[in-house]
């Protein structure tokens, strides 16, 4: 069964009497524990495609199928089962981190785990500490975010996005504010992450090196889906 | 966990927070403070009413007439006090202070020594510095009084003018406590009481044995004060023949209900009611003869022949002075008031009827009334009235007459003639007699006195004696009014409530907005929620619960703000506004409840406007459907994602779409569609993509560094100015 299936995937924009079309009858499959890249050039639909996939944005047309169960998404309130998706199924790591500068590290990791109740587990908590480990920042969990590095809050972003275990790990531009040295490393860590937790990892890149660590890369361009070879 | 991370996030944004707070705290203020001050005035006219009042439930007042001090002897009365009451001037340093003046028998004050109530003792040390009551030298008063007397001070022939003085000594102050600011009207003013030894005032107005005023600390009704009342004791004497009053004018109720028009059918033993009414008059004139100011009485019968049509029977004495003969014509001119107290003059042509000796008038003292001032004078010149006498008028044979004769008429005539020229408000007879068929009762008969009482009301068909109320003695039960006039008037805090209106709507502005630019500053943290899988229900419940408890621990503070606000408007009502409320002194006067009920309703206010906040900051955001409407990007955003340039498709602007989105973002700003955050945000990011090659952008260049709420009122014409060149083809 595959993870992720995109089918003839349409979304334009509105542009007052015109329309942009975006992604144009697009299709993509994803094995499960599959660690993918998109690339394309700046403005091509890169974000658009993550967040149709991060069930952040309805398509217009085609479908769009998890472990073969279609996957409604609308504009309104968000259903019962789409927040389930995204809260236990899917982690998004964002490109501008999206942490909150009020929470200490170990908080913004843990935030997702309060979605469905008023306090975290031990059991949660234990592994918010294990993931932290993982990304080599423990020392750094009572920090407060603000004071931390772009690559420590590019790790911390990962830890939140892993932390309820989803199945699917959407990456948008992981490294694009880090420095090339930083960008290895995270780079790495995502290999990890597929390696270790079995998670199907989706990042979208427009740099060639970060698309390397993939075991597939996709270049969208027209609004279609091209398997790099 | 929750909770600390409400707590932490509280902390901040304690920036947005604070402003928050403080609209709490004036809005419950402003609810709190007037809710307590409607509570506080209300409270303070009740208290007044207490202090004024003391403990007295009844007053029994003889309104312009007196009572006689043993009606409170009465087993009725015995937990009641009889006062003799008059207003009266205090001179202090050649300044005159109205005041009350209470006859009293309590308070064990000597002849000439006086106690005030506090507010007279404040004003006296304010007009005189020396004033004291431990130094005998500086707390001496002058009193003056008005000529009371037992005839109503506002009758005809009666002076008016203040003729009583009386030099006292203040030897105390009267506490609230004790009924020192006893005051019958409903004011809320505090009144000015001098308080006298009674006897000794009743002896210095001529009015020995006499009250006015009867304060009971029992309800007495009117039917229980008829049982030990009798006419006496409001100055009616009432013998087996006779009917006189203390106050020479008979109220004209009980000279009507003494009549007995019909009384042949009561099987009367009553020969003839005679029905007198003296009075004082200018002239008797025949031709050049004339004789000045002469009592002359009106009467309905004269010797058992009814007088009537224009009668008159005169005295030899007056035939001699004005040459007249019986069926010769005279004429008498006497004052008489009209409306509004103006004094005129009429006249009436008489005919004599008859000319009798002087001595058959002399023989019935009932032709002469007793006017004080007129008729206890030694000589003409010694008249004291209000009436214009010329005294040059008066000759030796006036003075010898009234030498011998004193108030005897010269003259009497018709009833009929002159009752309506010669009754006044305080009544229409001067004396009546009721003349038996027989000169002495038999022992079956039953006293005449009872017998007039009992037909009158029988013939009328009023089974009741003569009441209280015949002879104007009034009973009222003044804390049931004066509660109702306090707790009825002016409503204090609605209307403080309708004063503060605005002041709470602003309020309720200054808390919404800092609310609206915190949750459109945490817009993404908001949509991180949503994309972690947040129900937006909890989203809500989680920054409801954040900014409630900010509000929840600021109100607390506005209920003591409150406290603060109605203690200041309180002494301003009292004192920079006293001449709106004309009272003084208002009291603080606190009711748990209300202030219970103003911090819940404050607190009802907040959630409410709270929760409107937080319900719209879910909603798609109004900039989407603006620039939507415009055919501008649907996506656009302050924070633009990072792939996009400023040239792509979707965010290429033209300079028109620039000037629109300036005017828009300032036209939103203004109508409160988005924060001013927002506003400046956007232009601010308009303002990163500033392309030189684009002129237009360069004639915002001050509208965006000015991109302040006041900063884009001024800047309007700016962006209007920007908008109409960005229309202008390129």
């Amino acid at each position: 069964m595959k993870m992720i299936e995109l089918e003839n995937i349409t979304k334009r924009f509105a542009d007052g009497q015109r329309s942009l079309t975006v992604l144009n009858h697009l299709s993509l499959r994803v094995e499960e524990g599959e660690f993918i890249a998109i690339t394309g050039e700046s403005g091509v639909g890169k974000t658009t495609l993550l967040n149709i996939l991060g069930t952040l944005l309805p398509a217009d047309e085609g479908q769009y199928l998890m472990r073969g169960e279609k996957v409604e998404v609308n504009d309104k309130k968000p259903t019962e089962r789409i927040c389930h998706l995204r809260n236990k199924e899917i982690g998004f790591v964002y490109q501008d981190h999206r942490l909150l500068p009020q929470f200490t590290v170990l908080q913004n990791i843990l935030l997702p785990t309060l979605a469905t109740q008023t306090a975290s587990t031990e059991e949660e908590r234990k592994r918010a500490l294990d993931l932290l480990e993982f990304m080599g920042i423990l020392s750094l969990k009572d920090n407060p975010v603000a004071q931390l590095s772009g690559g420590e809050q590019t790790r911390v972003g990962i830890c939140r996005a892993l932390i309820n275990r989803p199945s699917i790990l959407l990456a948008d531009e992981p490294t694009g504010q880090l420095d090339a040295a930083n960008a290895q490393t995270i780079a790495e860590l995502f290999q990890r992450v597929n390696t270790q937790f079995h998670t199907t990892i989706i990042m979208a890149t427009h740099s060639a090196e970060m698309a390397k660590v993939a075991q597939k890369t996709y270049v969208l361009e027209d609004g279609d889906l091209r398997l790099e070879v | 966990m929750m909770k600390s991370l409400i707590v932490q996030s509280r902390k901040h944004y304690r920036r947005f927070y604070r402003l928050v707070a403080l609209a709490v705290i004036l809005m419950t203020a402003v609810l709190t403070g007037s809710l307590l001050l409607g509570d506080s005035v209300r409270g303070t006219l009740v208290q007044r009413v207490s202090e004024r009042l003391g403990k007295t439930e009844t007053i029994i007042t003889s309104g312009t007439g007196f009572m006689s001090e043993t009606l409170t002897q009465q087993p009725l009365l015995k937990h009641a006090k009889g006062y003799l009451l008059m207003d009266g001037f205090v001179s202090v340093d050649e300044k005159l202070l109205p005041v009350y003046v209470w006859g009293t028998d309590d308070d064990a004050l000597s002849p000439g020594e006086v106690m005030v109530n506090d507010p007279l003792y404040t004003k006296l040390s304010t007009l005189n510095s020396q004033f004291s009551i431990f130094n005998s030298q500086f707390s001496t008063l002058v009193l003056h009084l008005p000529t009371h007397n037992l005839v109503p001070s506002g009758s005809l022939f009666v002076s008016k003018s203040y003729a009583t003085q009386m030099r006292v000594q203040v030897v105390g102050v009267k506490p609230v406590e004790d009924g020192g600011n006893l005051l019958l009207k409903n004011e809320q003013t505090l009144p000015l009481n001098i308080f006298v030894n009674r006897k000794y005032l009743a002896e210095k107005m001529e009015l020995e044995g006499k009250i006015n005023m009867i304060l009971s600390d029992e309800m007495i009704d009117e039917e229980e004060l008829a049982t030990c009342w009798a006419p006496e004791y409001s100055g009616l004497h009432i013998t087996d023949t006779t009917l006189t009053y203390d106050g020479v004018f008979i109220p004209q109720d009980i000279v009507a209900k003494s009549q007995i028009s019909t009384f042949s059918s009561a099987k009367p033993n009553l020969k003839s009611q005679t029905i007198y009414l003296s009075y004082f008059v200018n002239d008797l004139i025949h031709q050049s003869d004339t004789i000045p100011y002469s009592f002359v009485t009106a009467v309905n019968e004269w010797q058992g022949e009814p007088l009537d049509g224009q009668d008159i029977i005169l005295s030899d004495y007056a035939s001699e002075r004005l040459h007249v003969h019986e069926g010769d014509s005279i004429h008498m001119s006497y004052f008489i008031t009209k409306q509004l107290k103006n004094l005129d003059t009429s006249e009436q042509t008489m005919r004599v009827k008859q000319i009798v000796p002087l001595s058959a008038f002399q023989d019935d003292s009932l032709l002469m009334a007793d006017f004080p001032g007129l008729t206890r004078v030694e000589k003409c010149t010694d008249w004291d009235s209000d009436l214009p006498i010329d005294m040059n008028r008066v000759h030796q044979e006036d003075e010898d007459f009234w030498h011998a004769y004193r108030q005897t008429p010269k003259a009497i005539v018709s009833y009929e003639a002159v009752k309506s020229d010669w009754s006044n408000a305080f009544g229409n007879a001067t004396a009546m007699r009721f003349t038996p068929q027989t000169s002495t009762f038999s022992s079956a008969e039953p006293n005449l006195k009872s017998q007039i009482s009992y037909r009158i009301f029988s013939t009328l068909g009023l089974p009741r004696k003569l009441t209280p109320s015949d002879a104007n003695v009034q009973l009222y039960h003044p804390r049931a009014q004066g509660l109702k006039g306090a707790k009825g008037g002016v409503d204090f805090a609605s209307l403080f409530l309708s004063l503060g209106f605005f002041i709470i709507l602003s309020a309720i502005l200054l808390m919404k907005n800092p609310l609206v630019e915190l949750f459109t500053l945490r817009r993404s943290e908001i949509q991180l929620y949503q994309q972690l899988g947040f129900k937006d229900k909890d989203i809500r419940k989680g920054l409801f619960r954040e900014a409630f408890s900010v509000i929840f621990l600021a109100s607390p503070l506005g209920v003591i703000a409150g406290l603060a606000y109605s203690s200041l408007t309180l002494w301003l009502l009292g004192n920079v506004w006293s001449g709106a409320t004309h009272t003084e002194g208002f009291a603080l006067h606190i009711q748990p409840l209300t202030l219970l009920t103003g911090w819940i309703v404050a607190l009802l206010i907040s959630a409410i406007t709270l929760w409107f906040v937080v319900r719209n900051i879910l909603n798609p955001q109004p900039s989407y459907r603006i620039f939507s409407t415009l055919g501008l990007p649907r996506n656009f955003s302050h924070h633009p994602p990072a792939d996009h340039h400023p040239d792509s498709p979707q965010f290429h602007f033209l300079p028109q779409h620039g000037a629109v989105h300036c005017l828009w973002t300032f036209m939103g700003m203004r109508l409160g569609t988005f924060s001013p955050y927002e506003g400046r945000a956007s232009i601010r990011s308009i303002h990163r993509w500033h392309d030189e090659s684009h002129p237009t952008y360069m004639d915002f260049h001050p509208c965006i560094h000015e991109a302040t709420p006041t900063g884009l009122l001024d800047t309007f014409p700016g962006c209007l100015h920007g908008f109409c060149r960005g229309i202008e083809p390129s």
